[in-house]
């Protein structure tokens, strides 16, 4: 990615982001945007929540009960739909309406499959594509991208599904669709699970994680990318890509827990995978385990969560070096949000911090929204 | 130790009447003051971490000293002192195990001292392959501290330790005095070190635990001390109990035990609950009185059964009666477990969620 193009302002924060410790600031103000996330509670219970922020209050909007925990929200573009999905080895989406919380439609998996927590609209928003698993096959490439197409009406919508094509690889975690709109991107994990043994991983000896580029037209490879043979434990789950069609990936080792393994790297199609590692003292807490990974709207720098070290980690996507960390405890949601990133905790926190001021802003909440309320991993923002 | 108790049951005392003057509704902190945490988290870091990183500091210089005396004269006697050596190591470590952040998790040091489980059998398989290599330059300290953690701590040494016929090993091969000795130089370094970086510097920072961003606040490090608690206790249910005594009597395993060779293995669990109860007793103001109370009565029904444990695990997995009595343990530990859960619920203080279950 070449400096053209980069906001003036993102350059400029280059220079702060390396600065000392943040300082704690008001938002004062309040915000059209719509937050969507997978939740729990202290008792047990799944949800699915939308919130809002005003004057640096978060207002819950709605709240729908699941039977399960859910993972990602996948919105589409024209913001009106968004789709829930299962965290794996789950069997539901569900489709709803952003603005009114409406719940559309109720899908259970086709037989044989099961959903990995992700999903991406088409850039027209009339296909839906889902990771899933045929999981009844124990051997082979089993991974799966289920097709769906979108039916609209005027307060209306469904998915149906209308095809179904291989992604080249085991254990499929989240799907994107890159800036040509016709390929789509899937982080093959790697890792072989079944329903019947509920979460347990099954092939970790000989797991080969990979990102497989695939016209999500015809099915076809179009390329596939492996890490270097000794990273092979090194399961490749989360992405996001940038406007110059840079990917970022984050991933889970499932090796040695003292071995020194990159968990983070950048990927340009027709280009070798780019591996980022951090200071041996930052590396070494980070237990090998990235929560989720997302650019700032310059597309320059990437955040990524580390929930089990407690640290968020931020990185020059250009460079791929390792700018600094930010103590916040289990968290895991981020997006990008003006100059920097709202993310989300299993604490029930939610707050915002801007790259450019170094400074953090804690959002209250109403009471009986918060209080015994853990996010989930993923935090979606429209 | 009793000065520092003295002076952790005065500070108890003071934040308890601090708590019962406001009555709170479950769900809510009790303690939510900075200094109140900082208080207590000082009081812990002074009276019961470094004093146990010292204690297994200064078992190391020990076990250094056994194993120079041993190879000076390999002789039954000086095989036993060095075990014995080993086993009051093994022990301090117990005392700290528990404590899985802050600089214990610096350069590998946690697995350098103690890469356990190894499920895999890493440590017997690299040791063998340094045995056999008989490489001296190996075992220079800068070198030896970059090879494999399962070669450079206290699982190793129990292997060599532990054979059959020790001293006959020893006898016919000189490498393995050269590699005992380095071992335990290796203990020392990664334990003065833990020490060292608890006194000057994450002592600072307990202090002031928002210096530089390591913390959050206060509290946040709070919940370091009490997630070291509750995964203590879940790794003593789980992984020194649980895989041991499998599903029944006649599927016992011993060897999935910890320190099984050397017949440590109870001992290891009664040194970690004895050091588990006073970190609890010190954060006892962070919680409702009617869930402390629930957590001493597991900690006191545990009591009977810790001091008629037997010796030896391997004897008791093999008897009917003594295995009855280690499964009463497990639901103890269990009950423990349970018992602490309830108590963090009560309140606004959360472990992990994303941390410890991601996808």
């Amino acid at each position: 990615m070449s400096a053209v193009g980069i906001p003036r302002r993102s350059v400029l924060s280059l220079a702060l982001l390396l600065a000392a410790e943040p300082a704690f600031s008001n938002f004062n103000e309040s915000s059209s945007s719509v937050f969507l996330s997978a939740a729990s509670d202290s008792d047990e219970r799944h949800w699915l929540k939308a919130f809002t922020i005003d004057n640096d209050q978060i207002k819950e909007l709605y709240s729908h009960q699941l039977s399960a925990r859910a993972h990602d929200v996948v919105i589409n573009n024209m913001s009106d739909l968004f789709v829930c999905v299962a965290r794996r080895p789950g069997k539901f989406l569900l489709i709803g309406d952003v603005s009114s919380g409406n719940i559309l439609q109720e899908i259970e998996a086709i037989e044989g499959r099961h959903f990995y927590g992700h999903g991406v609209f088409s850039a027209d928003d009339e296909y839906f594509y889902t990771t899933e698993s045929v999981y009844e096959d124990q051997q082979g490439d089993n991974g799966c991208i289920g097709v769906w197409r979108v039916s609209r009406a005027l307060t209306d919508a469904s998915l149906e599904r209308v095809n179904e094509f291989p992604t080249y690889g085991v254990g499929p975690h989240e799907v994107l669709l890159m800036p040509d709109q016709g390929t789509l991107v899937i982080a093959n994990g790697g890792i072989r699970t079944h329903p019947d043994f509920e979460r347990e991983k099954l092939n970790i000896d000989s797991m080969q994680p990979s990102l497989s580029y695939i016209n999500r037209e015809t099915g076809t490879l179009l390329e596939q990318q492996y890490l270097p043979v000794e990273y092979h434990q090194a399961s490749i789950r989360h992405m996001d890509i940038n406007t110059s069609g840079q990917l970022a990936i984050a991933m889970q080792f499932e090796g040695e827990p003292f071995l020194r393994v990159p968990l983070l790297a950048t990927h340009q199609r027709g280009e070798a995978i780019r591996l980022m590692l951090a200071p041996e003292q930052v590396q070494s807490q980070l237990e090998q385990y990235v929560g989720s990974i997302r650019y700032d709207e310059s597309g320059r720098f990437l955040v990524a969560s580390c929930p089990r070290a407690n640290v968020l980690t931020f990185w020059d996507a250009e460079s791929g070096e390792f700018l600094k960390q930010l103590r916040a405890r289990d968290a895991c949601g981020v997006s990008a949000y003006k100059d920097g990133f709202i993310y989300s905790a299993g604490t029930g926190q939610i707050r915002y911090y801007d790259l450019t001021q170094q400074a953090i802003t804690n959002f209250t909440t109403q009471n009986e929204f918060s209080n015994g309320l853990f996010w989930d991993n993923h935090l979606a923002v429209i | 130790m009793n000065k520092y108790f003295t002076k952790l049951t005065g500070l108890i005392l003071f934040l308890s009447l601090l708590v019962s003057a406001g009555q709170l509704a479950h769900g809510q902190n009790l303690l939510t003051l900075d200094e109140d945490w900082t208080a207590i988290n000082i009081a812990v870091t002074d009276d019961l971490v470094i004093p146990a990183y010292q204690e297994l500091e200064s078992r190391s210089v020990a076990l250094i000293t056994a194993s120079e005396n041993f190879c000076a004269a390999l002789s039954d006697s000086n095989l036993n002192a060095l075990k014995n050596a080993y086993q009051q190591t093994m022990n301090a470590w117990q005392g700290v195990q528990h404590i899985q952040f802050g600089p214990i998790t610096y350069f590998n040091w946690n697995f350098r001292l103690q890469y356990w489980p190894d499920e895999r059998g890493t440590t017997g398989r690299q040791l063998d392959a340094l045995i056999a290599s008989q490489d001296d330059t190996i075992l220079i300290s800068d070198s030896f501290g970059r090879q494999s953690v399962g070669v450079q701590g206290l699982p190793a040494l129990e292997i060599i330790l532990y054979e059959d016929d020790t001293l006959s090993e020893f006898q016919n091969n000189d490498y393995l005095c050269s590699l005992t000795q380095t071992i335990a130089r290796n203990i020392n370094e990664v334990s003065s070190g833990v020490t060292q970086r608890w006194v000057d510097e994450y002592r600072d920072l307990v202090l002031d635990p928002v210096e530089g961003g390591f913390y959050e606040d206060a509290e946040d490090l709070s919940i370091d001390f009490l997630k070291a608690l509750q995964e203590a206790i879940a790794k003593i249910r789980d992984l020194k109990l649980t895989p041991a005594l499998g599903d029944s009597f006649t599927s016992a395993r011993n060897r999935s035990a910890e320190s099984w060779r050397s017949g440590n293995s109870l001992a290891n669990i009664k040194n970690n609950i004895l050091s588990l109860e006073p970190l609890f007793s010190a954060y006892s103001a962070a919680f409702y009185t009617e869930d402390v109370a629930a957590v001493n009565a597991v900690f006191r029904d545990l009591e009977p059964y810790l001091a008629a444990l037997p010796n030896s695990l391997s004897v008791a997995l093999a008897n009917e009666a003594q295995y009855a009595q280690l499964q009463t343990l497990h639901s103890e530990i269990e009950a423990l477990h349970e018992a602490l859960e309830t108590a963090l619920k009560n309140t606004d203080l959360y472990l992990g969620f994303n941390s410890l279950d991601g996808d």
